[in-house]
C-alpha cells in the first residue's frame, strides 16, 4: 500500500479509537442533560475517581480486570444514585445557575476525596491486554482500542435497546420529554432521575477504566472531560446518537489535523482544530448536529 | 502637660522599637527553634511534583533534629500549599511570615509564583531557593535567591552536544515534542538554536499537550519524517504516553531525550522495553547512584520508613533533600546569629560545595547567585527498570 494512504489510514485507525473514548464520556454528559437539563460539571471527576477504583481493585486486591471493571461500574452507580438523592434533589426547582454550581462545588468536593483517598501520585495501570498490536490493511491498533471500540459498540447498543424497548427506558424518555405529563401518566420522576444519575455514572466509569489504560492516572484525568465538550456540543446536548457522532468526528478531525496540518502550521493546532470545527457547525446550526432545535411562540 | 505627652511619645517609640525588634531581628529563631517555611503544591493535578520533594525537605530536617539540630536549635518546616497558583502563593508568604514568624521560606512554588513574589522575597529578605530555574532569578543579581539547577536552556543545548559528540551523529534527524507551556518553549528554542549551530534544522517540532489521550499523530509524523532522535521538553505523563504510542507503531528513533522533570525512575517502570532509548538529563542524583551522597539519601528514606512506591518521583525526593543539605550547612556557617542576612552570607560563602552526589558542587558569592550550569546524562536499564548514570557533571560546550 502506498505510504501516504497508509499513514491517513493510520491517523484515521486511532481517530476512531480517541473518538469511541470521547463517545464514552460525552455518553455520560448526554444522559443527565437529555433528563435534566443540567450539565454535570463533575462528570470528569467521576471519570477520574472510577480510575482510582479499578485500578486500586487490580493491583490492591488483585481483582482480575473485567471482573474490577464491573465492580467498579457498580460502586459508580451508587455513586450516581447517592448524589442525586444527596445533592441534587434538595435542588429540584431551584434555578439551573445554583444546580450547575452545586455540581461544580461536588466536582471540587470529588476530587479533594480523590486526593486524600488515592494519594496524588502518578500511577500507571497494569496493562490488561496483551501488547500485541493488530493489523488491519495498514491499520495498527492496540488491543486497548480495540477494546475501547467494542466497548463503546456494545454500550451504545444497549443503550439503545433499553431507551427504545425497555419499560423503564421508555420512562425515561417520557420524563426526558416533558415531565409534568410523565408525572400525569404515573411515571416516578424521582426513581427516573436516580436511575439516569447511575447510569451516566456507570458510563463514566467505563470511559475511566479505558481511559486509565491509555494515560497516566492522578488527579488530572478529570479535565480529560474537558476535551470531550466539543463532540457534545457538536453531536447536540440532548442527543445519544449526537454524543457518539460528535465524539467520533471530534477523534478523527483532531488526529487528521495533528498529521498533516501540525507540520505545516505548528504551534499545536491539532488541539485547535475541533473547536474551529464547533464554532463554523455552531454559526449554521445553534444546537448541534443532533440537538433539539427550541421554537418559541409568541 | 508637657512631660504627659513626652511619657507618652516615649511609650510609643519603645513599642514600635520592641515590635521593630521582634519582626526583623529575631524573625523564625530562638534559642532552641528554626522556624522554616516552605510553599509548594501538595493538591491538585500537579501534586505529584510537589509531595516528594516537600517530604524530602521534611525527612532531612527530621533527620538533622534526631541528631541534635543545629547549634542546639531544632528546625520546624511549616509547609503551605499553593496548589501550584501563583495567588495562593502570595497568599501562602504572607500568612508564613506576619502569622507564622518564619526565618525564611525554602522556596515559593515554581516560576510564575517565584515571580509574583518576587518583590517580597526582596522586601522581607526571603532567603530562597526557587524549584524552578529561569535565567531571571539569577541574572542581574538578586540578593535573596540562590538559584540551583541548570537553566533549562542549558539542558537542552547539552542534549544537542550530546548527539553530536558523544553519539557522533552523522547529520542526524532531530524532532522535537514539546508542550506549550513556558519550560516547553524555551525548550523548543534551545534545541532550535543549538542545532543549528552544528549546521542542522530540526526536522519536526510537534507540540503534544501534557493532557493529552493519544500522541499517534506525533508518532506518526516523527515516523513519517524518520526522526532518529527525539528531544521531549514536557513533564512525565505526556512522556509516558509517547513512548507506549511509539511502541504500538513499532517506531524505534535511535534515542529518546527528556529534561530534568522526566528524568525519574518511573518513566521506565512504566514503559519497560518501550523505554529502551531512552536518555534524561538532570541535576541531581539517581536513586541507582552508590555515591556517599545517594546512601545517606536512601538511608533517610528507610530511616523514615518511605519506600520507592510511596515516594512517587525518588528524583523530587532526592531534590528535596539535596536543597534542605544547602540550608543546614548555612545554618551552621551562620553559627548563633541566625537572621536572613547572616543566612544569606552564609550561603555566599559556599566554594564548590559537595553534597556527596546529591546536587551537583556548588558555589555562591556575593556577586553571583547564578546555578552551577551543570547535568548529568542517564540512561534507561530496562531490566531492573531504573535510570542509571552515564556521564559525569558537564556543561553545554563552548560553540
Amino acid at each position: 500500500m502506498e505510504s501516504g494512504l497508509v499513514f491517513f489510514l493510520q491517523l484515521l485507525g486511532s481517530g476512531i479509537a480517541v473518538g469511541c473514548l470521547y463517545a464514552l464520556i460525552a455518553l455520560g454528559f448526554v444522559l443527565i442533560f437529555k433528563a435534566t437539563e443540567i450539565v454535570n460539571f463533575a462528570q470528569g471527576e467521576v471519570i477520574m475517581l472510577s480510575a482510582f477504583i479499578c485500578y486500586f481493585l487490580v493491583t490492591t486486591f488483585h481483582i482480575p480486570f473485567f471482573p474490577a471493571l464491573v465492580i467498579t461500574c457498580i460502586a459508580a452507580a451508587l455513586l450516581g444514585v447517592l448524589t442525586e438523592r444527596l445533592v441534587l434533589r434538595p435542588m429540584l426547582g431551584e434555578p439551573v445557575f445554583a444546580v450547575v454550581m452545586v455540581t461544580i462545588g461536588l466536582s471540587i468536593f470529588f476530587r479533594s476525596m480523590a486526593g486524600i483517598l488515592f494519594g496524588h501520585n502518578n500511577l500507571v495501570f497494569p496493562n490488561p491486554f496483551p501488547s500485541e498490536t493488530l493489523k488491519l490493511g495498514g491499520i495498527v491498533l492496540s488491543q486497548t482500542q480495540i477494546w475501547i471500540m467494542v466497548s463503546t459498540f456494545v454500550l451504545i447498543t444497549a443503550f439503545f435497546i433499553f431507551f427504545k424497548y425497555s419499560r423503564i427506558g421508555l420512562a425515561m424518555r417520557g420524563t426526558a420529554d416533558d415531565q409534568r405529563v410523565a408525572l400525569l401518566m404515573g411515571v416516578s420522576v424521582k426513581r427516573v432521575f436516580s436511575l439516569i444519575w447511575a447510569l451516566s455514572f456507570a458510563t463514566a466509569a467505563v470511559a475511566g477504566i479505558f481511559l486509565a489504560n491509555v494515560m497516566v492516572i492522578n488527579l488530572g484525568l478529570a479535565f480529560v472531560a474537558i476535551s470531550a465538550f466539543p463532540a457534545i456540543v457538536l453531536g447536540g446536548l440532548e442527543s445519544i446518537p449526537g454524543a457518539i457522532i460528535g465524539g467520533l468526528a471530534i477523534g478523527i478531525i483532531e488526529n487528521l489535523a495533528g498529521g498533516y496540518l501540525d507540520q505545516m502550521i505548528g504551534g499545536g493546532i491539532k488541539d485547535v482544530t475541533p473547536f474551529v470545527v464547533l464554532f463554523l457547525l455552531l454559526m449554521f446550526r445553534p444546537y448541534g448536529l443532533f440537538g433539539k432545535k427550541e421554537i418559541e411562540r409568541v | 502637660m508637657m512631660g504627659r505627652k513626652m511619657v507618652m511619645v516615649c511609650f510609643a517609640v519603645a513599642t514600635i522599637c520592641l515590635w521593630a525588634c521582634q519582626s526583623f531581628a529575631e524573625r523564625g529563631v530562638s534559642d532552641d527553634k528554626i522556624k522554616l517555611g516552605l510553599i509548594l503544591v501538595k493538591t491538585g493535578p500537579v501534586a505529584a511534583l510537589g509531595i516528594p520533594s516537600g517530604q524530602g525537605h521534611g525527612d532531612y530536617f527530621q533527620y538533622i533534629n534526631d541528631q541534635g539540630g543545629v547549634h542546639g536549635r531544632k528546625i520546624e518546616m511549616i509547609w503551605e500549599d499553593d496548589e501550584f497558583q501563583a495567588p495562593k502563593s502570595v497568599a501562602a508568604l504572607k500568612k508564613l511570615i506576619h502569622r507564622d514568624n518564619v526565618l525564611t521560606i525554602i522556596t515559593t512554588g515554581g516560576s510564575q509564583q517565584t515571580i509574583a513574589n518576587m518583590n517580597s522575597i526582596q522586601e522581607y529578605k526571603i532567603v530562597n531557593v526557587p524549584n524552578a530555574l529561569m535565567r531571571e532569578f539569577y541574572d542581574p543579581y538578586n540578593p535573596f535567591i540562590f538559584a540551583m539547577g541548570a537553566t533549562y536552556e542549558a539542558q537542552f543545548q547539552c542534549i544537542v552536544d550530546y548527539i553530536f559528540n558523544d553519539l557522533k551523529a552523522q547529520n542526524p534527524r532531530i524532532g522535537v515534542v514539546y508542550t506549550k507551556k513556558e519550560y516547553g518553549k524555551i525548550g523548543l528554542e534551545a534545541t532550535r538554536e543549538r542545532a543549528k549551530k552544528y549546521g542542522v534544522d530540526l526536522v519536526s517540532e510537534l507540540v503534544l499537550p501534557t493532557g493529552a489521550v493519544d500522541a499517534s499523530s506525533q508518532i506518526l509524523t516523527l515516523q513519517q519524517n524518520a526522526v532518529d532522535y527525539v528531544i521531549t521538553c514536557d513533564v512525565l505523563p505526556p512522556i509516558i504516553s509517547l513512548l507506549k504510542t511509539a511502541e504500538k507503531y513499532n517506531y524505534k528513533p535511535k534515542k529518546w531525550f527528556g529534561f530534568n522533570w522526566a528524568t525519574d525512575d518511573m518513566i521506565v517502570k512504566a514503559c519497560g522495553a518501550a523505554a529502551e532509548n531512552y536518555i534524561g538529563v538532570n541535576y541531581f542524583g539517581a536513586w541507582s547512584d552508590d555515591n556517599p551522597g545517594m546512601k545517606l539519601v536512601k538511608e533517610i528514606a528507610a530511616k523514615y520508613n518511605r519506600d520507592e512506591k510511596s515516594i512517587g518521583l525518588t528524583s523530587l525526593y532526592t531534590y528535596g533533600i539535596g536543597v534542605s543539605m544547602l540550608y543546614v550547612e548555612a545554618f551552621k556557617r551562620a553559627g548563633k546569629n541566625l537572621t536572613p542576612d547572616t543566612l544569606k552570607a552564609a550561603f555566599e560563602t559556599f566554594r564548590n560545595f559537595d553534597t556527596g552526589g546529591v546536587l551537583p558542587p556548588l558555589t555562591y558569592t556575593d556577586k553571583s547567585h547564578a546555578p552551577p550550569e551543570v547535568v548529568r546524562f542517564f540512561k534507561a536499564d530496562v531490566p531492573n527498570k531504573r535510570l542509571v548514570t552515564c556521564t559525569d557533571w558537564r556543561k553545554p560546550r563552548n560553540l
